[in-house]
């Protein structure tokens, strides 16, 4: 289990974390969501022993990481700017990983060399952005990581890479029991490989729940009310958002969806309909709480 | 799938061979680029033993005497140039963050990444002077001349001074998050404290009287490349014939090499403390921000401030030799805040620090003002210090302008004449600083540059050194120190200084210039030496030398003569003899010497013509080409 407790850390007087919490459980896949600058890559490179907390801790099995080459030694990163030596090859960085991954799996390299069809010998340099992701994908899948942790990890790839990609690392996830941490913006594709998910913003993680109590805890109702009678909501109900088009209104309520529509039958709507968020749609709703939402301008 | 054979506690390691392996990997042009040129010496040396071209078949001798010389005169700058470059390749993925990353994220230790890149800089710093090394040694063992004992020995050097500048370059590498700062601050602080002696110094010239260069070198020590180019060198002794060498001074760089060594574990303490998102900044620490930022303020206004004093305001309105203490404190101040806000924009690697600098800015400004008063104020009596004539050992006085030194050996009196004259120059230190005379104007003045140099008895030595204005009428006035050194120039004791050898010394040869005469002469014979030495030492003895005139030193003595003694003296073990020059003016008065010359037909009665009857003919001469008549030529 990677834990995250009260992690503090500030840059020359900017606090880019500030008492961050993160609990990722074994054998899940952990969306790890929030704005540009929310504090995302910082809290990774806590994770992966580069940085060193002002305060708070980072553990991995109950250990601290920093400084800890065992536990980082089941740990395995891509981040979103995936260094290599200048003139190296995919056949020198696999050398390199080789020489520190106790678990580097030289049977698994020669399998992906097939599903990558990468030119080894060529310097990785003169790759496409695309590509050398995959070069990373390719090497890091070899580490054989029991913890896996993923700045935009598919940013780049092509469509058929990115299920390629996206495929084998749930075949890792379901056949040992892999822990994958994952930092994305595309929350559609996070929505549909993520058990878990937590939303950051200015350094805090704002909240963290499995997906599915997410999407039950927050629900999307559209209503239509007789003529004139549009009501006024219950002050006990967490509305989130209301909008509407013609009679047709939608709201974004805090709330089960059994619960909710049933507090609201007493206003008896001409048509009701609970349905379920996204999480992109829970992602905005729920910033657009904490003063993040889109601006409506008028140019 | 186990996850328990790599989640059990492992052994700590220290060393990683991949990472080691890969350090060296990525850069051997470097090292292979360096061990390719540096083996051009032992090849040209092949090739000249191949075909038959070298001057002499070599002995082992002069094998040492090669690798000794190449220890002592090229190693400590070629090694200290170099593992600045090893570092960089060591430790710079240090300033790259995508590096960094990486390279802290893999499953080693601070400490192991810290000891393999360490020990692989030291490998490619080492492997080109092995591999020039072993090329020479194979050749010296096939040619019969290698000296096994010089081997050990350049090689120990060799080391040691790696260990030297790797343990500085590593230091200075862990202090920044720049690579192209890692060579600066490397050469500051290879520098940085004599560097920091002779600007304090310098500025102590601007406005202290006497204050001389010679207080310079008491920080030498902290500069490792200075004091090794200063105390380690090759000897030579001979023995049943042979010359023997020998290095001297090898302990000093094996005191350096134990400071590299520490060097190198304080860095790893900062290695270890080095946050990794420091990389791409100036300085790796913010408690090293402040000491960046009025560092580079106090060297900027030591600097710039008084290059830009110099420019505007010494060369156009200063009177005197002595810097005027506002325009001072002004420019020094611009420097000062020059250099503050350059050493802003590089911390905060942004143009915009203007904003809410005004207490640095007023703190730099402040320093740099109070820096300029101390400094004049004397506070340490520099300026203000006379030896008590009971702790000089003794005392040198030497004028540059007529190239005249005197030693007070040891005779208390003079000791005690010379302080004497040393207080007086003390006492009218505020005339010297004051513009030149009027009397200057008027030609009726001469300067005389004075150097004071006493060895204390308790071991210190203490050098002075003085423009001084002289004029007749203050020659006059018993209470100025230009009296007292006119008094000095006619004492006997002088007069004997100027023309007899220093207790001890061995003549060597007698040199005499006769510029009237147009027959070249070979040199003279030893018994001619002795001869026209002896002569001197009569007219000496007799009294017919006089002393010299401060006003005019010329005066009374011939124009186109005088006799130039080479001698020897007997030093010390350490540096065997130490040669030297005595120029003796010839008068009139000196019948024993013109009598020898003249008998050695080194001079004629008919090319003897008077320094005063040259002048006055030349004054006429200029009289009559410029129309101007002879007596209202001004004399000196």
């Amino acid at each position: 289990m990677i834990e995250v407790k009260s992690l503090v850390k500030s840059f020359d007087g900017f606090r880019a974390l500030d008492g961050a919490d993160i609990t990722v459980p074994d054998g899940g896949v952990y969306g790890l969501v929030g704005p540009n600058g929310a504090g995302k890559s910082t809290i990774i490179r806590h994770l992966t022993g580069i940085y060193r907390p002002d305060s708070g801790e980072v553990l991995v099995e109950g250990e601290n990481v920093y400084e800890n080459a065992g536990k980082k030694a089941l740990m395995a990163a891509i981040p979103d700017d995936w260094y290599y030596f200048p003139s190296a090859t995919i056949l020198d960085m696999m050398r390199f990983y080789q020489g520190f991954y106790p678990n580097f799996d030289m049977a698994r390299y020669e399998k992906f060399r097939e599903v990558f069809a990468l030119p080894e010998k060529s310097p990785i340099r003169r790759m496409s952005k695309g590509m050398q992701k995959q070069a990373a994908f390719w090497l890091t899948m070899c580490c054989r990581p029991k913890y896996l942790i993923l700045d935009e990890p598919v940013d780049g790839l092509d469509p058929v890479m990115r299920r390629q990609v996206w495929s084998l690392m749930m075949s890792d996830v379901s056949e040992y029991g892999t822990t994958v941490l994952v930092s994305s913006h595309n929350l559609r594709e996070l929505e549909d490989v993520c058990d878990h998910v937590g939303i950051m913003n200015k350094g805090r993680v704002l909240l963290e729940r499995s997906l599915s109590d997410l999407q039950e805890n927050i629900v999307k109702l559209q209503a239509v009310w007789p003529a004139g009678e549009t009501p006024v909501l219950p002050s006990q109900m967490e509305v989130l958002h209301t909008s509407h088009v013609g009679r047709v209104y939608t709201y974004i309520v805090r709330g089960k969806a059994g619960d909710i529509t049933g507090r609201l039958e007493q206003f008896k709507p001409l048509m009701m309909e609970a349905l379920p968020l996204s999480l992109e749609e829970i992602f905005i709703y729920e910033l657009g709480g904490e003063q993040y939402a889109v601006k409506e301008i008028i140019l | 799938m186990s996850w328990e054979v790599s989640s059990m506690p492992s052994k700590r390691s220290f060393f990683n061979r991949t990472l080691f392996r890969k350090n060296l990997s990525r850069f051997w042009p470097l090292w292979g680029g360096v061990s390719l040129v540096g083996s051009m010496a032992p090849l040209y040396i092949l090739l000249a033993l191949l075909g038959g071209r070298g001057p002499y078949s070599p002995e082992p001798w002069e094998f040492a005497s090669a690798l000794y010389t190449t220890a002592t005169f090229f190693l400590p700058a070629a090694i200290a140039a170099y593992a600045v470059l090893c570092a960089m390749t060591a430790w710079g993925y240090l300033y790259d963050g995508r590096a960094v990353g990486m390279m802290h994220a893999l499953p080693v230790d601070r400490t192991c990444i810290f000891v393999t890149s360490t020990l692989s800089g030291l490998a490619a710093l080492l492997i080109p002077f092995f591999v020039v090394g072993g090329f020479s040694c194979l050749i010296a063992l096939i040619w019969g001349f290698l000296d096994l004992t010089a081997v050990v020995m350049t090689t120990l050097t060799v080391l040691l001074l790696a260990l030297t500048f790797y343990g500085l370059a590593t230091f200075s590498a862990m202090l920044t998050g720049h690579i192209l700062a890692l060579p600066v601050l490397y050469a500051l602080l290879n520098f940085l404290a004599p560097l920091l002696e002779a600007l304090v110094i310098g500025q102590s010239q601007e406005f202290l009287v006497g204050v001389g260069a010679d207080e310079f070198g008491r920080s030498i020590f902290l500069s490792p490349l200075f004091q090794i180019y200063t105390r380690f060198h090759p000897d030579v002794e001979k023995v049943d014939g042979t010359p023997v060498y020998h290095l001297t001074g090898l302990w000093v760089v094996a005191l350096y090499a134990l400071a590299g060594l520490a060097l190198l574990a304080v860095s790893w303490l900062l290695f270890r403390r080095r946050h990794s998102e420091r990389a791409g900044s100036v300085v790796a620490f913010s408690w090293l921000r402040p000491v960046f930022r009025y560092g580079v303020s106090l060297l900027s206004a030591l600097t710039l401030g008084r290059l830009v004093y110099e420019l505007m305001w010494a060369s156009l309105f200063q009177h005197g030799g002595y810097a005027d203490l506002l325009p001072m404190c002004v420019c020094m101040a611009a420097g000062g805040a020059l250099g503050y806000y350059v050493a802003s924009m590089l911390l905060e690697k942004s143009l915009r620090v203007f904003k809410g600098s005004w207490p640095g800015l007023a703190a730099v400004c402040a320093g740099a003002v109070l820096l300029c008063v101390l400094t004049s104020m004397d506070i340490f009596g520099a300026e203000r210090w006379t030896p008590d004539p009971e702790e000089v050992e003794s005392v040198h006085l030497g004028d540059y302008s007529i190239g005249f030194t005197f030693y007070s050996e040891d005779d208390p009196q003079m000791v005690e004449q010379v302080v004497d004259i040393h207080r007086a120059i003390v006492e009218d230190r505020d005339y010297i600083r004051d513009e030149e005379p009027e009397e200057y104007r008027r030609g009726e003045c001469v300067s005389r540059y004075i150097s004071l140099r006493y060895r204390l008895k308790n071991g210190r030595e203490v050098q002075r050194f003085y423009n001084l204005w002289v004029t007749a009428a203050r020659v006059a006035r018993p209470d100025t120190y230009d009296s007292r050194l006119a008094a000095l120039y006619r004492a006997p004791e002088t007069i004997r200084e100027r023309a007899a050898l220093p207790k001890g010394a061995e003549l060597q040869s007698v040199y005499v210039y006769n510029y009237a005469s147009e027959q070249p002469r070979d040199g003279m014979s030893l018994d001619e030496n002795d001869l026209v030495y002896g002569a001197i030492l009569r007219d000496l003895e007799e009294g017919n030398i006089p002393g010299c005139n401060l006003l005019r030193e010329d005066s009374g003595r011939y124009a186109d003569l005088h006799v130039e003694l080479e001698y020897r003296l007997w030093k010390s073990q350490e540096s065997a003899y130490e040669y030297g020059y005595k120029d003796v003016q010839i008068y009139p008065s000196m019948t024993n010497t013109l009598r020898a010359l003249m008998g050695l037909d080194y001079v004629s009665e008919a090319q003897l013509a008077l320094w005063d009857e040259e002048l006055e003919k030349e004054e006429a001469l200029l009289a009559e080409e410029g129309g101007i008549p002879a007596e209202s030529v001004a004399r000196p």
